[in-house]
């Protein structure tokens, strides 16, 4: 936000839209009354009048360098993974026994896994899988989250206790042990785990909804749409989620870090994709005995593949979750 | 200890009978760490040490369970459910012994030093009577002897066991043992006598037959009820409630520890301790044992575990004194020597294979693995070389049947020296195209010439129809999943896409079964738990035979059934040879390499060479084992 040596900024306004308000713009007027005598030039420079919600966001975005490096990182890798294999080329179909557990070397420049297939390779497809089936189950669990969390805010009362109750009732559950049984029945392939680690993470943000919704909810221009008729339905996705979107939005990269993470562990426990997909926790599900076999190159690059886009989305979340929060930003 | 068809994860060729040579095994694997293995000429890896003289009584044992086959199933009478060589022979036969006991070490003949019998049962001269004679060398540990009656409990109670149900019994085949027997009689206390059907081929009979007989201990276990009286087993209604009251006590894994029924044992320990979460075992010796050899070692304690590698760390750090080393951690073989552990390792009397569900009617899957020429085909896609060098790193040898290359047996046909179906992704292609399939490489294959001609599909099978499948194989170890990912990858090159999904070795021995689960009959179009071990006249009976209790893809082949029944009742071995001949060409499964079964045990741990090499043949013998100092 530009700053301005006027007093006469309106900080009511300049607070709901640090919350998202659906008015997207900061509106910086001068007091009504007579026009004073304005210098040609200002001393703090020239004055803008109108300055994008979604621009400010960015430009604290920008500043804070660890979500910069994040986003880089992120980027690196979306284009290895998707982008990659259209330049190196590695047979990820057909396994090849008579090489398996090499040695990085010519042809295999961080050598093969224990079916023989080319490790950069099948870091770039684990990858594509990871990263989709992250996105994916975030995208599941935020949606149902949201709405969970806006109805159970916005209608309060018994069917808040009993939505909220069900809330504290799931969180109880062990998530692994759950999702490790339901996807030993039912997983196994991309869009069951998608499903899978989208149905059984939403729980967070539907707490983090209601409280935002909370406090929304008892806001003028909500009050003023449902003096206006307004309907429940329109208040949740018109005025409620529209203005919570910053918290959805910085949630949606921790869920997606999150679920990254789960698909490794069930990959690891061996409960991930099977042939002809992998992901990367599957990647490392013999790392114990491949290190202690020596095969090193099949464990540190996927690791630190892992590692990094997780690191990656964290570091973005930070950074969304600063600029969107006008309190949290440098002045 | 006899040998008979039992479930094993992993399974190795035949050792060929006739002394093995312990001591000139040859023996090599790298003294450095993480060297690649090399196995001798027979197959064996390592070598096995003379036995140490300098004997310290007592200590605790401490052994490794195999993974995903934790023991849950304490009588004698193990149904199909829960038979495997880990429960049987690694977990049972601790406490109860068996009648006529085999291997020899690592020889696949009849050991009588620790038998019941000092000999082979004689025939009358009608061919039809057998007469079995006890030695007297066993005594139950509450004193009494181990008579001809216990034989009998046992033989009635396998009776009401599969009256009751087939599946009850693992070996059960429907009209054989035990409804080919006529009579049976106890003339005295130390002799039996068996009276069948029909004339039989004595080896058969031994083998297949008398092989499973377990006595029990009559005068303790006749009873329906904790305080019951002692009943006349001889009964059918009597046998059927002991039964009912056995089977239920041996399910209550909770009370393995304190049922006073499984402390009355013949063999050198019984049970002190069973965890029902993992399935660890702890035993502790029967100091009134009378049988081959003496329990030095005060306490027996199986661990379970959930990884090879958490296994193999355990024997790394001295935990355990005596494991398996799984083909995940071969290249660390050497890492083991450097500590001073014995290593040693062989192929095992049985087999590997993955086996077709012949009962899956979705999409007619169940027409379309009746064809031969596609079972064929999928063998073809199976490269048993590359297994052997890239998933076994060497230490397994070829097997095309279920008598395996090497070590060869008496009645190993030659033909089964030559792999019928070599790795050929094209010939694979060319026998789908000339049955009228079209092949779509990485695509899906589908049949577009319907009918029974000799250039269309086959019976059953409709235009349109493809050949995708569900495959179940077990979470470890890790060879049968690389198999299993090679054989998908080279199915996707003719079009064959197969979903690939994972379970323990005791689910998938239950569920992946048409014998124990028909429900799930649809669900899956393959499955591999491991394999069998074979029994010493290694008929496929109970195998492969319609109705055979661990035909658990439910194959039928008139054909083989009669070759089978042959080998049952002809004298001439050449029977047997045809009966294997035809199961290698008839395709129920696919078999796969006998991987070494390779074990470490501590320096301090000494014992017999053959009670050492009989562990690569799923055998226990720790009566035989001691500490050193």
């Amino acid at each position: 936000m530009s700053e301005t040596n006027t007093p006469a900024v309106s900080t009511e306004t300049e607070t709901e839209t640090a919350r998202g308000v659906e008015d997207v713009s900061v509106t910086i007027e001068s007091p009504a009354g007579p026009e004073p005598a304005v210098p040609a030039v200002s001393d703090a420079g020239e004055l803008q009048s109108t300055t994008s919600a979604w621009k400010l966001t960015l430009r604290e975005f920008l500043k804070n360098k660890m979500a910069v490096a994040g986003v880089a990182i992120l980027v690196f890798f979306v284009l290895f993974c998707w982008l990659g294999p259209v330049f190196y080329h590695s047979n990820q179909n057909t396994t090849d026994l008579l090489n398996t557990d090499g040695a990085p070397g010519a042809g295999h420049p961080l050598g093969t896994d224990s079916n023989g297939f080319d490790i950069i390779g099948r870091i770039m497809i684990g990858g594509q899988t990871s990263l989709w089936i992250g996105f994916a189950a975030a995208v599941i669990a935020t949606v149902i989250g949201t709405l969970w969390g806006a109805v159970a805010g916005l209608l309060g009362g018994l069917i808040d206790a009993t939505l909220m109750r069900i809330v504290d009732i799931l969180l109880s559950l062990p998530f692994l042990l759950v999702v490790l049984i339901i996807s030993q029945r039912y997983g196994a392939n991309t869009w069951g785990l998608i499903i899978i680690l989208g149905v059984f993470s939403w729980l967070v943000p539907a707490r983090l909804i209601r409280g935002e919704v909370l406090s929304l909810k008892v806001r003028d221009f909500v009050s003023a749409a449902r003096v206006m008729g307004g309907t429940n339905t329109r208040l949740i996705f018109r005025h409620l989620i529209p203005n919570a979107m910053g918290t959805v939005i910085v949630n949606i990269t921790f869920q997606i870090a999150d679920a990254i993470l789960a698909l490794a562990a069930l990959g690891y426990l061996n409960f991930g994709v099977r042939y002809p997909n992998t992901d990367w926790g599957s990647q490392l599900g013999d790392a114990q005995s491949n290190l202690s076999n020596g095969y090193w190159w099949e464990v540190f690059p996927v690791g630190v593949s892992l590692v990094l886009v997780v690191m990656a989305f964290n570091f973005i979340g930070d950074g969304l979750r600063d600029a969107v929060d006008v309190r949290l930003r440098k002045r | 200890m006899s040998r008979r068809n039992l479930r094993v994860l992993q399974a190795a060729a035949l050792v060929a009978t006739g002394a093995l040579a312990l001591s000139a095994c040859g023996s090599s694997g790298g003294s450095n760490n993480n060297t690649k293995p090399n196995a001798a000429a027979d197959y064996s890896y390592g070598t096995i040490p003379a036995a140490s003289s300098n004997v310290v009584p007592g200590g605790t044992l401490h052994i490794a369970e195999d993974i995903g086959a934790q023991p849950n199933w304490i009588m004698p009478l193990t149904p199909a459910a829960n038979s495997s060589v880990y429960d049987q022979y690694q977990f049972q036969y601790l406490s109860w012994r068996s009648l006529f006991w085999s291997p020899k070490g690592s020889t696949p003949d009849w050991d009588y030093s620790r038998s019941m019998t000092d000999g082979k049962p004689t025939v009358s001269a009608d061919g039809k009577t057998f007469t079995i004679k006890l030695n007297g060398k066993y005594t139950w540990s509450d004193g009494q002897k181990v008579t001809s009656k216990d034989v009998l409990f046992w033989y009635y109670e396998y009776k009401a066991a599969v009256k009751e149900s087939p599946a009850n019994m693992g070996n059960y085949t429907v009209g054989q043992f035990p409804d080919n027997v006529t009579a049976v009689s106890a003339p005295d206390d130390q002799t039996v006598t068996f009276t069948f059907n029909q004339v039989l081929n004595p080896d058969w009979v031994l083998g297949t037959e008398f092989s499973q007989i377990v006595p029990m201990p009559a005068h303790a276990w006749a009873k329906s009820s904790d305080n019951g009286s002692m009943l006349d087993y001889t009964q059918p209604a009597n046998a059927k409630a002991i039964y009912d009251y056995l089977s239920a006590a041996s399910k209550k894994l909770d009370t393995y520890q304190t049922n006073p029924l499984w402390q009355v044992v013949d063999g050198p320990y019984k049970i002190s301790m069973y965890n029902t979460s993992t399935g660890a075992a702890n035993f502790v010796a029967n100091k009134n044992y009378t049988g081959e050899g003496k329990p030095n070692i005060a306490e027996i304690d199986e661990l379970a575990y959930t990884s090879p590698t958490a296994e193999f760390n355990d024997l790394q750090s001295g935990k355990l004194d005596f494991g398996y080393v799984k083909s995940d951690n071969y290249p660390q073989l050497g890492k083991l020597k450097t500590n001073g552990y014995n290593v040693y390792g062989l192929p095992s009397f049985g087999f590997n294979f993955s086996y077709f569900n012949f009962k899956n009617t979705t999409g007619g899957w169940d027409k379309a693995v009746a064809q031969l020429y596609i079972r064929q085909a999928f063998a073809h896609l199976q490269d048993e070389d590359a297994e052997i060098k890239g998933v076994f790193k060497g230490l397994a040898a070829p097997a095309y049947g279920p008598l395996g290359v090497a070590p060869k047996s008496p009645y190993t046909p030659e033909s089964a020296l030559t792999n019928p179906f070599p790795f050929s992704v094209d010939t694979a292609k060319q026998l789908l195209t000339s049955h009228g399939w079209t092949v779509v490489p990485n695509g899906t294959t589908t049949c577009t010439s319907p009918g029974t001609a000799a250039n269309q599909c086959g019976a059953g099978i409709t235009k349109g129809q493809n050949l995708d499948f569900t495959l179940f194989y077990t979470s470890t170890p890790k060879s049968v999943g690389q198999m299993m990912t090679a054989f998908a990858a080279n199915l996707k090159q003719i079009g064959v896409n197969v979903t690939l999904k994972t379970d323990t070795f005791n689910n998938i021995v239950t569920n992946e079964s048409v014998v124990s689960t028909p429900k799930n009959n649809n669900n899956w179009g393959m499955a591999d738990f491991g394999g069998f071990t074979e029994s010493i006249y290694p008929s496929t009976i109970n195998l492969f035979n319609t109705g055979g209790s661990y035909n658990q893809g439910g194959f039928s082949d008139p054909t083989l059934d009669k070759l089978i029944n042959n080998s049952m009742v002809s004298p001439d071995s050449n029977a047997l040879k045809n009966e294997i001949t035809a199961v290698d060409a008839d395709l129920p499964g696919l078999f796969q390499p006998n991987e070494d079964r390779v074990y470490a045990w501590s320096p301090k741990l000494s014992g017999s060479t053959d009670s050492f090499a009989a562990a690569t043949q799923f055998m226990l013998n720790p009566e035989d084992w001691y500490f050193t100092k």
